[in-house]
């Protein structure tokens, strides 16, 4: 009994406090940009304040503070904040990594090498690709609805994917698997600054009703060989989170009228993607549940051929919108961010082996796409009318 | 073993088939042999409705979880494990911690003990002042360390859940066991975190379930199990289920009024 007491004794204090930090020593890293500067790597950290979220008496001090380091490598770039910080930097709780357009196109190799060797970093943190010069003053903007920046990015990004789909949450760990997969091409949201943002860095941006600087996330980026091709535009973007089946719900417009509109939401949507290597073809099968939200023109919804009508000519527009947006990915950048080759390799990899070389100069762009969409339409509003056709009729 | 005052506690102790030792000069009455679940019991139980009970019972097991646990988890977290909190919480206790100076075993260990010593204090004078003994403990202790800035808030709220969970427990050995492990736990995470913890409570296991009360095992109901022990042990079985004492105890297993077939 009493060589078991000693043995825990000793096992307790040999270990040494091994891995022992109090928390007022950490600096806790919300989010990191990476420039590419000079030939070298410019980072920006964004690490919380937390005095200011305990009392009010701190009121004036900012709610996070901003390191800018610079070095050859990432590692020494990171610990280098050490020199202006007063903490050690402590990545666990690491959100976002904002990547600029420079960065993202070609130096994706360095930053997944360092992030995947960094033991601290969970691997569930969004990436981001900042549009515009650089990356570092996106993380400066001080946001009003939200205390931290990131925050207040991360929420965006969430609200934006489960509400319009013009971005999809792409983690760390997604990242990594596109970029080290050979036959899947990369997508990432976009970030963008509306606004000055020299003015949305001062305090003066959140106290008054209008800011001059806010942060936007509405489209995705595309590569290819994981180099960034091209940023879309937002209907660009939503059609793509919709081809890869990324997309929850959405608004979908077509003109019904002259000058008048019909506006339905998308509630859930699928997509399955079928290859026939015979053929050379390609099929996506959308599928999913509308409701008519918004009608402008007069149409009686009471009688079915009416609704009929409806339905046909929403899927004719979501088909046309998605045909339209394939055949700009596929002919001005050539790349296969839908990820037919990777279908192929698991279907068909027999004919895969053959295609494999000459997958961009011969197969893709001659490749046969075509969509199917079957969107039901479930709920049609309270009133079946509409408006404009009540009041006629009274 | 556990000791009482109450004739009806000993009466109910012989029913089940236990020993009660009454001495000359003495108040208390011992019953005995006395095993884990049996201080998670109480008097009126048999009064109640079962469902009643069961509720009331699972609340005493996790209080006695909570009141050993809490302190050693919240240490180990905060010093070693920081990646397990949501951000937006690390945020919050880092800010509440940041005006602190003691190292947060250090200030457990300090919140604790001026918990004891209220309680003890609470427990000698008489009951007319004792409500004015608490407001000065509980606002003078808590609302000025935490303003001088010697223990955190979120300390605080962590050391009165588990003084408030420990209250729920009244015989004077078991509490002396609950602030000995809590100690060993609060030890073990301070010096390697959640590692510690779960070593700690191996530890605990192997301890609790060696011991043997007057030749019976400890964790009775449980390990070794017996199926009429647990019908009344974490949940209560309705009273008409219950018709057979409990066989650690007893080989007469069939109790008066029970069904003999």
């Amino acid at each position: 009994m009493k060589k078991i007491f000693i043995l825990i004794i000793a096992l307790l204090g040999l270990s040494g406090c091994y891995n022992y930090r109090e928390l007022s020593d950490l600096a806790i890293m919300t989010a990191v940009a990476i420039d590419r500067v000079d030939d070298s790597f410019q980072l920006t950290i964004q690490v919380v304040n937390p005095k200011k979220q305990q009392d009010s008496s701190n009121a004036n001090q900012p709610d996070f503070v901003v390191y800018t380091t610079k070095d050859k490598s990432l590692q020494k770039a990171f610990r280098k904040v050490v020199n202006m910080a007063p903490k050690r930097v402590y990545a666990a709780h690491l959100q976002l990594l904002v990547l600029s357009e420079k960065v993202a196109t070609d130096y994706t190799d360095e930053i997944v090498d360092f992030f995947i060797r960094e033991p601290e970093v969970r691997d569930e943190f969004q990436v981001l690709v900042a549009k515009g010069s650089e990356a570092s003053d996106k993380l400066e903007v001080i946001t009003p609805l939200t205390t931290l920046s990131s925050m207040d990015i991360f929420n965006t990004l969430d609200s934006n994917k489960k509400y319009l789909g013009s971005v999809s949450s792409v983690t760390f760990n997604d990242f990594m698997h596109a970029y080290l997969d050979p036959n899947t091409e990369m997508v990432l949201p976009v970030l963008e600054i509306v606004g000055d943002s020299d003015e949305g860095k001062k305090q003066e941006n959140v106290e008054t009703s209008i800011s001059s600087a806010n942060l936007k996330l509405a489209s995705m980026a595309i590569f290819k060989d994981n180099k960034l091709a091209k940023i879309l535009d937002e209907d660009d973007s939503i059609n793509l989170n919709m081809l890869l089946g990324e997309l929850n719900e959405t608004i979908i417009q077509y003109a019904c009228g002259e000058d008048k509109y019909a506006a339905f939401e998308i509630i859930s949507s699928d997509s399955e993607l079928e290859v026939d290597p015979e053929k050379n073809k390609a099929i996506f099968t959308i599928t999913g549940h509308a409701s008519v939200n918004e009608v402008q023109c007069a149409l009686d919804l009471r009688k079915i051929e009416v609704g009929n009508k409806m339905r046909e000519e929403l899927n004719k527009t979501i088909k046309n919108a998605l045909l339209d947006t394939i055949n700009t990915i596929r002919n001005d950048y050539n790349t296969d961010v839908f990820g037919i080759k990777d279908s192929f390799y698991k279907h068909y990899p027999d004919y895969f082996k053959k295609i494999d070389d000459k997958w961009y100069d011969e197969v893709f762009p001659n490749l046969d796409i075509d969509v199917d969409v079957s969107i039901r339409l479930y709920e049609k509003g309270n009133i079946l009318g509409g408006t404009e056709y009540d009041k006629r009729k009274n | 073993m556990i000791t009482t005052e109450r004739p009806d506690h000993v009466c109910q102790a012989l029913l089940k088939g236990k020993i009660a030792i009454v001495m000359d000069n003495c108040p208390f009455v011992l019953i005995l042999p006395t095993v884990f679940s049996d201080f998670f019991l109480s008097l009126e139980d048999s009064a109640n409705q079962s469902i009643n009970i069961s509720f009331t019972r699972i609340v005493r097991y996790i209080a006695f979880f909570i009141t050993v646990l809490t302190p050693g988890i919240y240490i180990a977290i905060t010093t070693y494990n920081q990646e397990m909190l949501p951000t937006e919480l690390l945020i919050s206790f880092a800010g509440q911690r940041s005006s602190v100076p003691f190292p947060a075993f250090f200030e457990a260990l300090l919140m604790t003990l001026s918990f004891e010593i209220l309680r003890e204090s609470d427990l000698r004078i008489p009951s007319s002042s004792s409500s004015a003994l608490s407001i000065v403990g509980a606002l003078i202790l808590g609302e000025a360390a935490v303003n001088a800035g010697i223990v955190s808030p979120i300390m605080i709220i962590v050391v009165s859940i588990t003084m408030i969970s420990s209250l729920l427990f009244i015989e004077p050995d078991f509490i002396n066991g609950i602030r000995w492990w809590r100690l060993f736990f609060m030890l073990g995470g301070s010096f390697m975190g959640i590692i510690g913890i779960v070593l700690v409570f191996i530890a605990f296991m192997i301890k609790i379930a060696s011991i043997n009360s007057f030749g019976k095992p400890y964790l009775m109901p449980f390990a070794p199990t017996s199926v009429e022990g647990l019908k009344n042990s974490v949940i209560r079985f309705p009273t008409r289920k219950l018709n057979k004492r409990e066989k650690y105890l007893s080989d007469n297993t069939y109790r008066m009024g029970g069904s003999k077939k």
